[in-house]
Protein backbone atom coordinates (compact mmCIF):
# COMPACT_ATOMS: atom_id res chain seq x y z
CA UNK A 1 0.00 0.00 0.00
CA UNK A 2 2.52 2.58 0.88
CA UNK A 3 4.51 1.55 -2.17
CA UNK A 4 1.63 2.52 -4.71
CA UNK A 5 1.13 5.97 -2.22
CA UNK A 6 4.71 6.53 -2.91
CA UNK A 7 4.39 5.92 -6.29
CA UNK A 8 1.30 8.04 -6.58
CA UNK A 9 3.06 10.72 -4.44
CA UNK A 10 6.89 10.69 -6.95
CA UNK A 11 4.35 11.06 -9.79
CA UNK A 12 2.52 13.93 -8.45
CA UNK A 13 6.21 15.50 -7.59
CA UNK A 14 7.35 15.27 -11.48
CA UNK A 15 4.28 16.63 -12.69
CA UNK A 16 4.14 19.43 -10.11
CA UNK A 17 4.06 22.92 -10.70
CA UNK A 18 7.56 24.80 -9.43
CA UNK A 19 5.47 26.58 -6.63
CA UNK A 20 3.50 23.24 -5.44
CA UNK A 21 6.90 21.65 -5.22
CA UNK A 22 8.31 24.40 -2.99
CA UNK A 23 5.40 23.74 -0.90
CA UNK A 24 6.05 20.49 -0.46
CA UNK A 25 9.18 21.18 0.97
CA UNK A 26 7.90 23.54 3.25
CA UNK A 27 6.58 20.37 4.60
CA UNK A 28 9.78 18.61 4.57
CA UNK A 29 8.93 16.45 1.89
CA UNK A 30 13.07 15.45 0.59
CA UNK A 31 11.20 13.88 -2.21
CA UNK A 32 10.48 17.47 -3.60
CA UNK A 33 13.41 18.98 -2.57
CA UNK A 34 15.29 15.75 -5.19
CA UNK A 35 13.27 16.65 -7.39
CA UNK A 36 13.53 20.32 -7.53
CA UNK A 37 17.32 19.57 -7.59
CA UNK A 38 16.81 17.14 -10.97
CA UNK A 39 15.05 19.77 -12.51
CA UNK A 40 17.41 22.74 -11.92
CA UNK A 41 20.75 21.67 -10.31
CA UNK A 42 22.59 20.89 -13.58
CA UNK A 43 21.76 24.82 -14.45
CA UNK A 44 22.95 25.99 -11.20
CA UNK A 45 25.95 24.40 -10.93
CA UNK A 46 27.01 25.45 -14.39
CA UNK A 47 26.48 28.80 -13.29
CA UNK A 48 28.36 28.66 -10.03
CA UNK A 49 31.54 27.23 -12.27
CA UNK A 50 31.14 29.11 -14.94
CA UNK A 51 31.61 31.96 -12.21
CA UNK A 52 33.91 30.67 -10.35
CA UNK A 53 35.86 28.43 -12.13
CA UNK A 54 36.42 26.11 -9.72
CA UNK A 55 34.48 22.70 -9.40
CA UNK A 56 34.49 21.89 -5.48
CA UNK A 57 33.76 25.97 -4.94
CA UNK A 58 30.44 25.57 -7.23
CA UNK A 59 29.61 22.05 -5.82
CA UNK A 60 29.81 24.14 -2.62
CA UNK A 61 27.56 26.92 -3.71
CA UNK A 62 25.12 24.41 -5.10
CA UNK A 63 24.99 22.56 -1.86
CA UNK A 64 23.99 26.05 -0.09
CA UNK A 65 21.61 27.26 -2.62
CA UNK A 66 19.32 24.19 -2.25
CA UNK A 67 20.20 23.95 1.16
CA UNK A 68 18.52 27.44 1.81
CA UNK A 69 15.19 26.28 -0.13
CA UNK A 70 15.54 23.32 2.20
CA UNK A 71 15.46 26.05 5.33
CA UNK A 72 13.91 28.84 3.91
CA UNK A 73 11.29 28.02 1.15
CA UNK A 74 9.31 30.91 2.06
CA UNK A 75 11.48 33.59 0.37
CA UNK A 76 10.20 31.75 -2.90
CA UNK A 77 8.13 33.87 -4.13
CA UNK A 78 6.08 32.40 -7.14
CA UNK A 79 4.50 35.66 -8.39
CA UNK A 80 8.10 37.24 -8.45
CA UNK A 81 9.52 34.41 -11.33
CA UNK A 82 10.32 30.96 -11.49
CA UNK A 83 12.14 28.92 -9.41
CA UNK A 84 14.58 28.10 -11.77
CA UNK A 85 15.23 32.38 -11.79
CA UNK A 86 15.37 32.36 -8.37
CA UNK A 87 17.56 29.43 -7.78
CA UNK A 88 19.92 30.65 -10.40
CA UNK A 89 19.73 34.08 -9.00
CA UNK A 90 21.15 32.93 -5.56
CA UNK A 91 23.80 30.91 -6.65
CA UNK A 92 24.61 34.23 -8.97
CA UNK A 93 24.41 36.29 -6.10
CA UNK A 94 26.84 33.27 -3.65
CA UNK A 95 29.09 33.06 -6.27
CA UNK A 96 29.60 36.72 -7.26
CA UNK A 97 30.05 37.49 -3.24
CA UNK A 98 32.64 34.89 -3.43
CA UNK A 99 34.52 35.84 -6.07
CA UNK A 100 34.65 39.51 -4.62
CA UNK A 101 36.10 38.11 -1.27
CA UNK A 102 39.07 37.12 -3.17
CA UNK A 103 41.23 39.29 -4.51
CA UNK A 104 43.28 37.29 -6.19
CA UNK A 105 41.11 35.42 -7.88
CA UNK A 106 39.71 38.68 -9.36
CA UNK A 107 42.69 39.96 -10.78
CA UNK A 108 42.96 36.96 -12.82
CA UNK A 109 39.64 36.80 -14.15
CA UNK A 110 39.65 40.49 -14.53
CA UNK A 111 42.38 39.70 -17.20
CA UNK A 112 40.42 36.39 -18.55
CA UNK A 113 37.28 38.78 -19.64
CA UNK A 114 39.07 41.11 -21.02
CA UNK A 115 39.95 39.01 -23.51
CA UNK A 116 36.83 37.64 -23.91
CA UNK A 117 34.99 40.95 -24.02
CA UNK A 118 37.78 41.38 -26.68
CA UNK A 119 37.03 38.51 -28.57
CA UNK A 120 33.11 39.53 -28.40
CA UNK A 121 31.80 36.05 -27.62
CA UNK A 122 30.30 34.24 -24.85
CA UNK A 123 26.89 33.85 -24.07
CA UNK A 124 25.96 32.65 -27.30
CA UNK A 125 27.46 29.42 -26.09
CA UNK A 126 25.75 29.14 -22.92
CA UNK A 127 22.20 28.85 -23.75
CA UNK A 128 20.36 26.16 -21.24
CA UNK A 129 18.17 24.02 -23.64
CA UNK A 130 17.64 23.30 -27.18
CA UNK A 131 14.10 23.93 -27.37
CA UNK A 132 14.56 27.49 -26.68
CA UNK A 133 18.30 27.92 -27.61
CA UNK A 134 17.86 29.14 -30.83
CA UNK A 135 15.35 31.90 -30.07
CA UNK A 136 17.91 32.53 -27.13
CA UNK A 137 20.61 32.93 -29.75
CA UNK A 138 18.87 35.53 -31.96
CA UNK A 139 17.70 37.60 -28.86
CA UNK A 140 21.28 37.71 -27.76
CA UNK A 141 22.50 38.26 -31.49
CA UNK A 142 19.64 41.05 -32.29
CA UNK A 143 21.37 42.99 -29.33
CA UNK A 144 23.31 45.88 -30.26
CA UNK A 145 27.28 44.49 -29.45
CA UNK A 146 27.66 47.05 -27.04
CA UNK A 147 24.41 46.11 -24.91
CA UNK A 148 25.69 42.19 -25.51
CA UNK A 149 28.83 42.30 -23.91
CA UNK A 150 28.03 44.89 -20.91
CA UNK A 151 25.46 41.92 -20.24
CA UNK A 152 28.00 38.91 -20.27
CA UNK A 153 30.55 40.66 -18.43
CA UNK A 154 28.08 41.44 -15.83
CA UNK A 155 26.00 38.28 -15.59
CA UNK A 156 28.81 35.38 -16.58
CA UNK A 157 31.89 37.13 -15.64
CA UNK A 158 30.33 38.67 -12.69
CA UNK A 159 31.78 41.94 -12.49
CA UNK A 160 30.03 45.34 -11.33
CA UNK A 161 29.02 47.60 -14.03
CA UNK A 162 31.51 49.76 -12.96
CA UNK A 163 34.08 47.31 -13.24
CA UNK A 164 32.43 46.38 -16.83
CA UNK A 165 32.55 50.62 -17.58
CA UNK A 166 36.46 50.00 -17.29
CA UNK A 167 36.80 47.02 -19.01
CA UNK A 168 35.21 48.20 -22.14
CA UNK A 169 36.51 51.49 -21.83
CA UNK A 170 32.97 52.93 -21.69
CA UNK A 171 31.40 55.68 -19.10
CA UNK A 172 29.71 53.82 -16.16
CA UNK A 173 26.17 55.73 -16.35
CA UNK A 174 26.18 54.57 -20.14
CA UNK A 175 27.48 50.56 -19.25
CA UNK A 176 24.56 50.64 -16.17
CA UNK A 177 21.73 51.90 -18.75
CA UNK A 178 23.29 49.44 -21.49
CA UNK A 179 22.91 46.47 -19.30
CA UNK A 180 18.97 47.49 -18.35
CA UNK A 181 18.21 48.35 -22.18
CA UNK A 182 19.85 45.12 -23.13
CA UNK A 183 18.48 42.97 -20.66
CA UNK A 184 14.81 44.40 -22.15
CA UNK A 185 15.00 43.94 -25.50
CA UNK A 186 16.05 40.42 -25.16
CA UNK A 187 12.73 39.93 -23.18
CA UNK A 188 10.81 41.71 -25.79
CA UNK A 189 12.40 39.87 -28.60
CA UNK A 190 12.49 36.13 -26.83
CA UNK A 191 8.30 37.28 -26.20
CA UNK A 192 7.55 38.24 -29.07
CA UNK A 193 8.88 34.31 -29.97
CA UNK A 194 6.69 32.98 -27.80
CA UNK A 195 9.23 32.10 -24.86
CA UNK A 196 8.79 32.55 -21.44
CA UNK A 197 10.98 34.45 -19.74
CA UNK A 198 7.56 33.60 -17.40
CA UNK B 1 12.93 68.04 0.23
CA UNK B 2 14.50 65.12 0.89
CA UNK B 3 18.31 63.48 -0.53
CA UNK B 4 16.58 60.05 -1.45
CA UNK B 5 17.48 59.02 -4.90
CA UNK B 6 14.73 59.80 -7.45
CA UNK B 7 12.78 56.69 -8.88
CA UNK B 8 14.25 57.05 -12.20
CA UNK B 9 18.06 56.99 -10.79
CA UNK B 10 16.93 53.81 -9.06
CA UNK B 11 14.77 52.47 -12.33
CA UNK B 12 18.35 52.89 -14.51
CA UNK B 13 20.16 50.30 -11.82
CA UNK B 14 17.53 47.77 -12.02
CA UNK B 15 19.24 46.20 -14.71
CA UNK B 16 22.69 45.84 -12.84
CA UNK B 17 20.92 45.15 -9.65
CA UNK B 18 19.31 42.54 -11.36
CA UNK B 19 22.60 40.84 -12.17
CA UNK B 20 24.19 41.49 -8.62
CA UNK B 21 26.36 44.12 -10.75
CA UNK B 22 25.92 46.78 -8.29
CA UNK B 23 28.09 48.57 -5.12
CA UNK B 24 26.59 46.64 -1.91
CA UNK B 25 25.45 50.87 -1.14
CA UNK B 26 24.02 50.56 -4.40
CA UNK B 27 22.17 47.20 -3.34
CA UNK B 28 21.04 48.53 -0.57
CA UNK B 29 19.27 51.67 -1.83
CA UNK B 30 17.68 49.82 -4.68
CA UNK B 31 16.53 46.96 -1.98
CA UNK B 32 14.89 50.07 0.31
CA UNK B 33 13.17 50.86 -2.54
CA UNK B 34 12.05 47.64 -3.54
CA UNK B 35 10.26 46.71 -0.56
CA UNK B 36 7.52 49.62 -1.33
CA UNK B 37 7.85 49.86 -5.47
CA UNK B 38 5.52 46.66 -7.23
CA UNK B 39 6.55 47.83 -10.11
CA UNK B 40 10.11 47.89 -9.84
CA UNK B 41 10.37 44.40 -8.24
CA UNK B 42 8.20 43.01 -10.86
CA UNK B 43 10.85 44.76 -13.48
CA UNK B 44 13.66 42.70 -11.57
CA UNK B 45 11.86 39.85 -11.52
CA UNK B 46 11.42 39.92 -14.94
CA UNK B 47 15.37 40.70 -15.70
CA UNK B 48 15.94 37.66 -13.51
CA UNK B 49 13.83 35.60 -15.62
CA UNK B 50 15.62 36.73 -18.83
CA UNK B 51 19.30 36.05 -17.15
CA UNK B 52 18.27 32.72 -16.29
CA UNK B 53 17.79 31.62 -19.57
CA UNK B 54 21.26 32.89 -20.36
CA UNK B 55 22.84 30.38 -17.79
CA UNK B 56 23.80 27.12 -19.24
CA UNK B 57 22.53 23.41 -18.13
CA UNK B 58 23.94 21.60 -19.88
CA UNK B 59 25.53 18.18 -18.56
CA UNK B 60 24.02 17.41 -14.80
CA UNK B 61 25.03 18.45 -11.61
CA UNK B 62 28.29 16.28 -10.54
CA UNK B 63 27.63 12.59 -9.16
CA UNK B 64 27.16 12.69 -5.02
CA UNK B 65 26.90 15.91 -4.64
CA UNK B 66 23.07 15.40 -4.51
CA UNK B 67 24.03 12.50 -1.49
CA UNK B 68 26.30 15.16 -0.10
CA UNK B 69 22.86 17.74 0.04
CA UNK B 70 20.38 14.95 1.39
CA UNK B 71 22.88 13.99 4.03
CA UNK B 72 23.42 17.20 5.05
CA UNK B 73 19.29 17.90 5.44
CA UNK B 74 19.14 15.61 8.42
CA UNK B 75 20.08 18.71 10.59
CA UNK B 76 16.91 20.34 9.04
CA UNK B 77 14.46 17.40 10.09
CA UNK B 78 11.39 18.64 11.31
CA UNK B 79 11.17 18.35 15.42
CA UNK B 80 9.57 15.39 16.86
CA UNK B 81 6.34 16.63 17.91
CA UNK B 82 5.72 14.62 20.71
CA UNK B 83 7.16 16.35 23.11
CA UNK B 84 8.75 14.03 26.10
CA UNK B 85 8.07 15.32 29.32
CA UNK B 86 11.90 16.21 30.48
CA UNK B 87 12.50 14.79 34.19
CA UNK B 88 15.87 15.03 34.32
CA UNK B 89 16.88 13.32 37.93
CA UNK B 90 14.58 10.83 39.25
CA UNK B 91 13.13 12.02 41.91
CA UNK B 92 12.34 15.36 43.08
CA UNK B 93 14.80 18.29 43.39
CA UNK B 94 16.16 19.02 46.55
CA UNK B 95 15.44 22.43 48.19
CA UNK B 96 18.42 25.01 47.20
CA UNK B 97 18.23 27.37 49.20
CA UNK B 98 20.65 30.17 47.91
CA UNK B 99 23.69 29.42 50.11
CA UNK B 100 23.53 26.15 48.64
CA UNK B 101 23.99 27.10 45.36
CA UNK B 102 26.77 29.40 46.45
CA UNK B 103 28.56 26.78 47.85
CA UNK B 104 28.45 24.99 44.82
CA UNK B 105 28.03 21.17 45.74
CA UNK B 106 28.15 19.22 43.19
CA UNK B 107 24.43 17.87 43.32
CA UNK B 108 22.61 21.12 43.33
CA UNK B 109 25.36 22.27 40.74
CA UNK B 110 24.52 18.75 38.24
CA UNK B 111 21.09 19.32 39.45
CA UNK B 112 21.10 22.79 38.38
CA UNK B 113 22.82 22.34 35.30
CA UNK B 114 20.38 19.22 34.02
CA UNK B 115 17.32 21.52 34.79
CA UNK B 116 18.83 24.38 32.42
CA UNK B 117 19.77 21.95 29.60
CA UNK B 118 16.34 20.51 29.78
CA UNK B 119 14.55 24.55 30.36
CA UNK B 120 16.94 24.68 26.97
CA UNK B 121 15.70 21.68 25.31
CA UNK B 122 11.99 22.76 25.68
CA UNK B 123 13.10 26.62 24.74
CA UNK B 124 14.53 25.42 21.51
CA UNK B 125 12.02 23.02 20.99
CA UNK B 126 9.29 25.78 21.29
CA UNK B 127 10.84 27.86 19.26
CA UNK B 128 11.35 24.75 16.39
CA UNK B 129 7.73 24.39 16.59
CA UNK B 130 6.54 28.32 16.14
CA UNK B 131 9.06 28.39 13.68
CA UNK B 132 7.35 24.89 11.94
CA UNK B 133 3.90 26.27 12.22
CA UNK B 134 4.99 29.68 10.87
CA UNK B 135 6.55 27.64 7.58
CA UNK B 136 3.76 26.03 7.41
CA UNK B 137 1.02 28.88 7.55
CA UNK B 138 3.53 29.98 5.15
CA UNK B 139 3.70 27.33 2.96
CA UNK B 140 -0.45 26.98 3.21
CA UNK B 141 -0.42 30.30 1.75
CA UNK B 142 2.12 29.59 -0.77
CA UNK B 143 -0.33 27.12 -2.13
CA UNK B 144 -3.28 29.19 -1.67
CA UNK B 145 -1.63 31.92 -4.08
CA UNK B 146 -0.42 29.23 -6.54
CA UNK B 147 -3.82 27.76 -6.62
CA UNK B 148 -5.37 31.64 -6.95
CA UNK B 149 -3.08 32.51 -9.39
CA UNK B 150 -3.56 29.47 -11.62
CA UNK B 151 -7.32 30.33 -11.48
CA UNK B 152 -6.75 33.67 -12.16
CA UNK B 153 -4.79 32.58 -15.56
CA UNK B 154 -7.20 30.17 -16.60
CA UNK B 155 -10.00 32.89 -16.29
CA UNK B 156 -8.42 34.90 -18.30
CA UNK B 157 -7.96 32.32 -21.28
CA UNK B 158 -11.24 31.59 -20.79
CA UNK B 159 -13.87 31.68 -23.31
CA UNK B 160 -16.58 34.56 -22.39
CA UNK B 161 -14.00 36.19 -19.72
CA UNK B 162 -14.14 40.15 -20.01
CA UNK B 163 -10.67 41.39 -18.79
CA UNK B 164 -10.98 44.79 -17.40
CA UNK B 165 -8.30 47.28 -16.56
CA UNK B 166 -8.39 49.00 -13.00
CA UNK B 167 -6.47 52.11 -13.20
CA UNK B 168 -6.06 54.92 -11.38
CA UNK B 169 -6.52 58.79 -13.51
CA UNK B 170 -2.96 58.90 -13.87
CA UNK B 171 -2.24 55.95 -14.86
CA UNK B 172 0.31 55.01 -11.89
CA UNK B 173 -1.79 52.54 -10.54
CA UNK B 174 -2.78 49.73 -12.57
CA UNK B 175 -4.31 45.79 -12.08
CA UNK B 176 -6.12 43.78 -14.01
CA UNK B 177 -9.78 42.27 -13.31
CA UNK B 178 -10.98 38.86 -15.24
CA UNK B 179 -14.41 38.39 -14.73
CA UNK B 180 -15.81 35.03 -16.14
CA UNK B 181 -19.17 33.75 -17.44
CA UNK B 182 -20.41 32.71 -14.49
CA UNK B 183 -19.60 35.96 -12.18
CA UNK B 184 -17.02 34.92 -10.56
CA UNK B 185 -13.77 37.00 -10.93
CA UNK B 186 -10.37 37.84 -9.91
CA UNK B 187 -7.91 40.66 -9.73
CA UNK B 188 -4.56 40.28 -10.05
CA UNK B 189 -3.60 43.06 -6.85
CA UNK B 190 0.25 42.32 -6.92
CA UNK B 191 0.42 45.23 -8.62
CA UNK B 192 -0.35 47.88 -6.31
CA UNK B 193 2.37 48.93 -4.00
CA UNK B 194 1.86 47.59 -0.34
CA UNK B 195 0.38 50.16 2.58
CA UNK B 196 1.69 50.52 5.97
CA UNK B 197 0.41 48.40 8.87
CA UNK B 198 -2.76 49.63 9.37
CA UNK B 199 -4.49 50.57 5.85
CA UNK B 200 -6.07 47.98 3.32
CA UNK B 201 -7.24 48.23 0.21
CA UNK B 202 -10.45 47.35 -0.56
CA UNK B 203 -12.47 46.49 -3.86
CA UNK B 204 -16.17 47.73 -4.41
CA UNK B 205 -18.67 47.25 -7.09
CA UNK B 206 -19.93 50.55 -8.60
CA UNK B 207 -23.74 50.55 -8.77
CA UNK B 208 -24.57 54.19 -9.91
CA UNK B 209 -25.40 55.52 -6.83
CA UNK B 210 -23.32 53.73 -4.38
CA UNK B 211 -20.55 51.42 -4.11
CA UNK B 212 -20.98 47.71 -3.08
CA UNK B 213 -18.09 46.19 -0.71
CA UNK B 214 -16.17 43.02 -2.81
CA UNK B 215 -13.70 42.94 -0.57
CA UNK B 216 -11.06 43.82 1.96
CA UNK B 217 -8.08 42.92 0.37
CA UNK B 218 -5.41 43.82 2.82
CA UNK B 219 -2.05 45.99 2.34
CA UNK B 220 -0.19 44.15 0.11
CA UNK B 221 -2.76 41.88 -1.63
CA UNK B 222 -2.09 39.41 -4.52
CA UNK B 223 -4.86 37.25 -6.48
CA UNK B 224 -7.62 38.06 -4.58
CA UNK B 225 -11.52 35.91 -6.06
CA UNK B 226 -14.60 38.20 -5.73
CA UNK B 227 -17.91 37.56 -7.41
CA UNK B 228 -19.38 40.34 -9.61
CA UNK B 229 -23.29 40.80 -10.36
CA UNK B 230 -25.12 42.09 -13.34
CA UNK B 231 -26.35 45.33 -11.95
CA UNK B 232 -22.08 46.76 -12.03
CA UNK B 233 -21.13 49.56 -13.95
CA UNK B 234 -17.44 49.24 -13.10
CA UNK B 235 -14.69 48.15 -10.12
CA UNK B 236 -13.27 51.17 -7.70
CA UNK B 237 -10.57 50.47 -5.48
CA UNK B 238 -10.13 52.69 -2.17
CA UNK B 239 -7.53 52.59 0.70
CA UNK B 240 -9.06 52.42 3.88
CA UNK B 241 -8.44 51.97 7.81
CA UNK B 242 -7.66 48.38 8.63
CA UNK B 243 -10.24 46.25 8.70
CA UNK B 244 -12.07 47.85 6.18
CA UNK B 245 -15.67 49.54 6.02
CA UNK B 246 -19.11 48.88 4.93
CA UNK B 247 -19.44 52.57 3.05
CA UNK B 248 -16.59 54.52 1.95
CA UNK B 249 -15.81 57.73 2.31
CA UNK B 250 -12.26 57.26 0.67
CA UNK B 251 -11.73 58.82 -2.81
CA UNK B 252 -11.38 56.53 -5.58
CA UNK B 253 -7.97 55.11 -6.47
CA UNK B 254 -8.52 52.92 -9.17
CA UNK B 255 -11.45 52.16 -11.50
CA UNK B 256 -11.89 49.99 -14.14
CA UNK B 257 -15.30 50.07 -16.37
CA UNK B 258 -17.47 46.97 -16.99
CA UNK B 259 -18.95 46.47 -20.43
CA UNK B 260 -22.08 44.89 -21.15
CA UNK B 261 -21.96 42.17 -23.56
Amino acid sequence: MANTEDMAAARDLTLSSDAALVVAIGRWREDALAEAYRRHAGAVYALARRLLNDPTLAEEVVQEVFLRIWDSPEKFDPERGSLRSYLLAQCHGRSVDLIRSEQSRRNRELKDHRQQAEAGYDIEHEVWDLTVAEHVRDAITGLPTEERRAIELAYLGGHTYREVAVLLDQPEGTVKSRIRAGLRRMRGGLAEAGVGAQ
Amino acid sequence: MTAAPRHAEIEDLLGAYALDSVEPAERELVDQHLSSCAKCRAEVAEHREVAALLAHSGAPAPEGLWDRIAGALEDGEPPDLQLRPVLPFAGRPAPAPASRWRQGSWGTRAAGMVLAAAAAVIAVMGVQLVDQDRRLDQMSALLELDALDRAYQAAVSMPGSEVVEVTSFDGSLASQAVITDDGSAYLQASTLPPLPDGRTYQLWGDVGDRAVSLGVLGADPKVVRFEVSEQFLGLALTEEEEPGVTVTQQPILAYGPLHDD
